[in-house]
């Protein structure tokens, strides 16, 4: 009985402590100027390796498989690949210049690249690492997001300000959609009948109806204390479900919190110094905000809305990635 | 193995190249578009030219970089302008040729709106 009771407070003591439970979930963080990889245990909430990689590590992904992961070297102009077993950098692809941001085929074959430098976006083939397309777009492409089926991709120019949709069998721009200044980031909801696009100077996201490519609506931030100015959207994250949308706020420090319904901002969450890019858990139980000024990457718990831990990581983190 | 050594020597030369290719950047780290960027000889008044009239649109955008040309490597004084009307200095700035340098909201001082 005694050995029953001890059990079951073992049990509850490892709840309580342990807020989200065990998730044996790790992320990778690039850090824009330290040039390396952060690799974080979510179960114990602390860095346990840094990897060096090439210059200027922003955007970063997981493959299909969850065995690499994929980091745009920017300043080096290729993309690399990370074994996260050995921690190793095991190859690079040819990007052409300047990758910024990319996103991966539903497939996990395929990786579409923004190369901000010369307005195109590239097609990778993982497999082989071979460019096996390229698509020309609007000055400065960025945002980069494909649909659940695969068959649309949506990149944003940031000097134009444009969405463009592209077709993945043509890999042909069908159409492009004005949004405000200088958009960053394109999010698909998980049914693929919306994309949710980000304006950082416009302090915007336009939520765009895929069938049509007409606006739906347009969402503004207000953080009460704060210059609208400092308000620059840029990564956003979809929960699983669709109903809820979190979106990173740059300077002005908050994730805002969105019903993606009714497009109400519920709640805007303190986090660190300029909050660039999120990632969800696979249980998206957690949300990730890596915070370019404060060098730290906040840890919201998503059913509560409570940030729940920083975790120092390297010199201006950038991107989030999570298995 | 002069064939290896030769294809080795080119490919250095090809990579020390595009390397330089990218030229000296600076690289706005603040949370405003900058319309005037001077440097100074760290400790010295005598600034420079307004290097954003290098850049084509004659401002650099938070985040953005901008390759300036006619800049030394060493320690510098920088005093800014953004869009927003702000004036602030930042002491200390390295600059290295070839090589990107940067200026972030936290080493802003003395702003004036």
């Amino acid at each position: 009985m005694h050995a029953e009771w001890l059990m079951t407070g073992l049990v509850v003591a490892v709840a309580v402590f342990t807020p989200t439970g065990a998730s044996a979930f790790t992320a990778y963080v690039s850090n824009e100027k330290g040039n390396t990889v952060s690799v974080i245990d979510l179960d114990k909430m602390e860095v346990t390796a840094t990897v060096p990689v090439g210059e200027r590590p922003r955007g970063i992904i997981m493959s299909g498989d969850n065995k690499e992961v994929y980091i745009c070297t920017s300043d080096a102009d290729h993309v690399e690949v990370l074994d996260t077993d050995t921690l190793k950098v095991t190859r690079t692809m040819q990007s052409g210049p300047d990758p910024e941001l990319f996103t991966l085929a539903p497939d996990g074959k395929t990786l579409y690249v923004a190369n901000e430098d010369n307005n195109m976006v590239t097609v990778l083939d993982v497999g082989s690492g071979d460019v096996s397309g390229e698509i020309a777009v609007g000055t400065e492409p960025e945002g980069m997001g494909v649909s659940p089926d695969g068959k649309w991709l949506v990149n944003t120019s940031e000097a134009t300000s444009m969405a463009h949709f592209i077709d993945t069998s043509t890999l042909e721009v069908v159409d492009s959609v004005l949004v405000d200044t200088r958009p960053r980031f394109a999010r698909f909801t998980p049914d693929g009948s919306k994309v949710w696009v980000s304006s950082e100077v416009g302090g915007t996201v336009a939520v765009i109806d895929v069938a049509t490519r007409k606006i739906l609506h347009k969402i503004e931030f207000a953080v009460q204390g704060l210059r609208k100015e400092t308000i620059q959207p840029v990564g956003i994250s979809i929960t699983p479900d669709g109903k809820t949308v979190f979106v990173a706020l740059g300077p002005a420090n908050r994730v805002a919190v969105i019903d993606a319904e009714s497009f109400e901002v519920k709640d805007y969450l303190l986090v660190g110094q300029r909050v660039w890019q999120l990632a969800l858990t696979p249980d998206s139980k957690l949300l990730l905000s890596a915070n370019g000024e404060s060098n730290d990457v906040s840890v919201i718990d998503v059913a509560s809305l409570k940030v729940l831990k920083s975790i120092p990581v390297g010199e201006l983190p950038w991107g989030v990635a999570i298995k | 193995m002069r064939l290896a050594m030769t294809v080795f020597a080119i490919l250095l030369v090809g990579a020390g190249t595009a390397y330089a290719a990218k030229g000296t950047r600076f690289w706005n780290l603040t949370h405003a578009e900058i319309d005037s960027l001077q440097l100074a000889a760290a400790g010295s008044t005598e600034f420079g030219e307004n290097l954003c009239l290098q850049d084509d649109d004659k401002s650099v955008e938070a985040d953005e970089r901008l390759q300036v040309t006619g800049v030394k490597s060493g320690t510098y004084d920088a005093k800014i302008h953004d869009v927003t009307g702000r004036s602030c200095s930042a002491k200390n700035v390295k600059v290295e040729e070839g090589k990107v340098f940067s200026i972030s909201e936290k080493e802003l001082i003395d702003c004036k709106q």
